[in-house]
């Protein structure tokens, strides 16, 4: 437990720098086209101008929603790019260790602990991340609330929940669901991604060229999987199956690509990758 | 430990804001609607549900309410978009029913017009390949019956002739068992109509016997469109398919638009026994917009409805005979204020009005109009925005959730 704790602070230390610029750049992105899109709408407000003067709407009371979506590119923007980077890093996490410095793997490989929590500990690590960049978000959402009411004046502005602002825009409303339930389908299909992404690596690493194919190959039937339950016919009305079928398949196909993905990692990790 | 500070801070930081975020920050505020009974029997409204929108929020929010309270489509999760995939099949009730019942046998019949169902046999027909070829002689029809008794299953195909000339999509609009014979009665699209055609088959061997086309509908008039449709029977298997045919009025045809105004109603019986096809007394000079229509048995009834009245009407199909208006509801006697829109299930009308900014629904008896249930639509919790919250609840849908009996 001791080595699992250590190695994942050790993970995290590693990313400490790219994490706090992703949420530097989501701040400013964010907080900076908030900033610019109530202040012009104000400012028009105030000196009393029209939608044919200014060139953009003015509605007659401005909330937070309304201030979100109409920020909405530089809005999105940050997130696809801390998305992005966290599926790179997911491949990354592992290649660093056999190309930086001093091929680290060799020492990591040898610890005298199972190799198997190596594997678990850079799991933990990447979900820390994306679980960090929720959070930031969340707690954003809430500073950007406070610094909307604090530019537009209460004559001007309608009260709003929440919910309405992070699920106003596709992206928010995937990323943070408003049901706990649609949270643990939402992250555990992510959860399953960085364990396939995982073993694919560990193909490619125990077989090098033969490898990229095997990762290419298993990557494709895990997707194909997945979708299969889809595939029979979820909204044909003449399917052979009933949708509580599919779906109990749908969770079978998930439960078995977790426990594939994850012991076959585990058998790469113990008996195909040599120092 | 200093070492792991950020560690520790960037996971408890994160666990304490997701599950702050799930206990209280994830509620969405929405108002809850409930639907209350005002007067009669609560079990009459037990099975209704009236959908619409909430309009309080800069999305719409779709929503339903019933006696249970209100359930916004917002709040669905992945789990309940798969298991209400289909609804357009399993929302049928006797479809649903069937299901529960028959769940081995139903696996991929999702034609309720294609059904038959007596004490003895539930049967299903469908078309194999519906989209024929231009010049076709031929379309395979495949039948499968359960017996109800014996759970048996059995299947067969039959080769059904098809007017080779222009017919390019033949389909089945009604199944009837009428002693020893399957009567399949189909329709046949073409580019300029669409015609129907009884097509007799041998119950027991699914051998064909005999097609005759039952429809001869030509337009000749180009200002005139038809809609051709055949009312759903929801009772018991009578031998009657009704045929709607609305007359519409093009009031303007262009490349890129096309509008016209329903300028009629035409009704027809066809009786499989007779294989006699005839018009029902025009109720073209009563129709209005509202009209509703519900085959029911050997029963035709209609239901016409305008902001103050609702005006019960009905053909007997045997005789041709018909009773207008044998019974009409005032809003007045429902304590409503405005009537919206009715719907026909069995042997109940269902009446959606609306007094102020409530929405109220009524059930009545079909066969004297008495009125058997009021219910209102009620904010629950808080009654300090109680007017602008009902103010911004729209519904418009009356959905029966019974089960057929």
């Amino acid at each position: 437990m001791n080595r699992y704790l250590k190695l994942v602070n050790m993970e995290i230390h590693r990313f400490r720098y790219i994490l706090a610029s992703l949420m530097v750049v989501t701040l400013l992105s964010q907080c900076g086209s908030l900033i610019w899109t109530i202040q012009r709408v104000v400012s028009a407000k105030e000196k009393g101008l029209t939608q044919a003067e200014v060139g953009f709407a003015i509605p007659k009371f401005l909330s937070f929603p309304w201030a979100i979506v109409n920020t909405k590119v530089w809005f999105i923007l940050p997130i696809l790019l801390s998305i992005t980077v966290l599926v790179l890093y997911s491949m990354i996490i592992w290649y660093r260790d056999w190309f930086g410095r001093s091929t680290f793997i060799y020492r990591l490989l040898m610890l005298p602990s199972a190799r198997w929590v190596l594997y678990v500990s850079k799991l933990t690590a990447i979900l820390t991340f994306v679980f960090s960049m929720i959070a930031f978000q969340l707690v954003l959402l809430v500073g950007e609330n406070m610094l909307f009411k604090t530019i537009v004046p209460a004559g001007m502005r309608t009260d709003s929940t929440f919910v309405e602002a992070s699920t106003i825009i596709p992206v928010l409303d995937t990323l943070l669901p408003k049901q706990f339930e649609q949270f643990i389908y939402s992250y555990g299909l992510g959860i399953i991604g960085v364990i396939v992404i995982f073993t694919a690596v560990l193909l490619e690493r125990s077989y090098r060229r033969l490898g990229i194919l095997y990762a290419i190959g298993y990557s494709a039937a895990c997707v194909g999987v997945i979708l299969s339950p889809f595939i029979l016919g979820l909204d044909r009305s003449n399917s052979y199956w009933y949708p509580s079928e599919i779906y109990t398949m749908e969770l079978a196909a998930c439960l078995l690509i977790s426990v594939i993905s994850v012991c076959l990692g585990f058998w790469l990790l113990r008996k195909k990758i040599t120092v | 430990m200093k070492r792991y500070l950020l560690s520790i801070v960037l996971g408890v930081c994160t666990l304490g804001i997701l599950c702050t975020y799930y206990t209280y920050g994830a509620a969405d505020h929405l108002p809850e609607y409930k639907l209350t009974t005002v007067q009669g029997d609560p079990k009459e409204g037990a099975d209704l549900e009236l959908s619409g929108n909430y309009d309080g929020r800069m999305h719409t929010e779709s929503l339903v309410v019933n006696g249970n309270g209100s359930k916004y489509r917002s709040r669905e999760t992945l789990r309940d978009q798969i298991l209400g995939a289909r609804s357009w099949v399993y929302n049928n009730k006797e479809m649903e029913q069937w299901v529960r019942d028959h769940r081995q046998f139903m696996r991929g019949k999702d034609q309720t017009e294609g059904f038959y169902k007596d004490d003895e046999w539930l049967v299903y027909v469908k078309v194999k390949s519906p989209l024929g070829r231009v010049n076709q002689k031929e379309v395979e029809l495949s039948v499968e019956r359960l017996n109800l008794k014996t759970d048996e299953v059995q299947q067969y195909t039959t080769q059904i002739p098809v007017k080779s000339d222009s017919s390019n999509f033949t389909n089945v609009v009604d199944v009837q068992r009428i002693k020893d014979q399957l009567h399949v009665l189909a329709s046949q699209d073409t580019d300029k109509s669409i015609q129907y055609f009884d097509y007799m088959l041998n119950f027991e061997s699914g051998a064909f016997i005999q097609g005759e086309q039952i429809t001869h509908w030509n337009n000749t008039n180009k200002d005139i469109e038809f809609d051709y449709d055949i009312l759903y029977n929801a009772g018991d298997p009578s031998g009657y398919a009704v045929f709607k045919v609305q007359e519409n009025k093009v009031k303007s045809r262009g490349e890129n638009s096309y509008s016209f105004e329903p300028s009629g109603v035409h009704l027809y019986v066809y009786s499989y026994q007779s294989g006699k096809l005839s018009a029902l007394p025009d109720p073209k000079q009563i129709l209005i917009h509202g009209t509703v229509y519900g085959h029911t048995g050997e029963v035709l009834n209609y239901v016409n409805v305008d902001k103050n009245a609702v005006h019960l009407s009905r053909y007997n199909l045997s005789t041709g005979q018909e009773e207008r208006d044998y019974a009409t509801i005032k809003a007045t006697e429902l304590d409503a204020a405005e009537i919206l829109t009715a719907n026909l299930f069995e042997d109940r009308v269902y009446v959606l009005m609306k007094k102020g900014v409530t929405p109220l629904i009524a059930a009545l008896d079909v066969s004297n109009g008495k009125v058997l249930y009021v219910g209102e639509t009620a904010l629950e919790g808080s009654a300090l925005d109680r007017e602008k919250e009902m103010k911004l609840l729209n519904l418009y849908n009356i959905n029966i959730t019974k089960t057929t009996s």
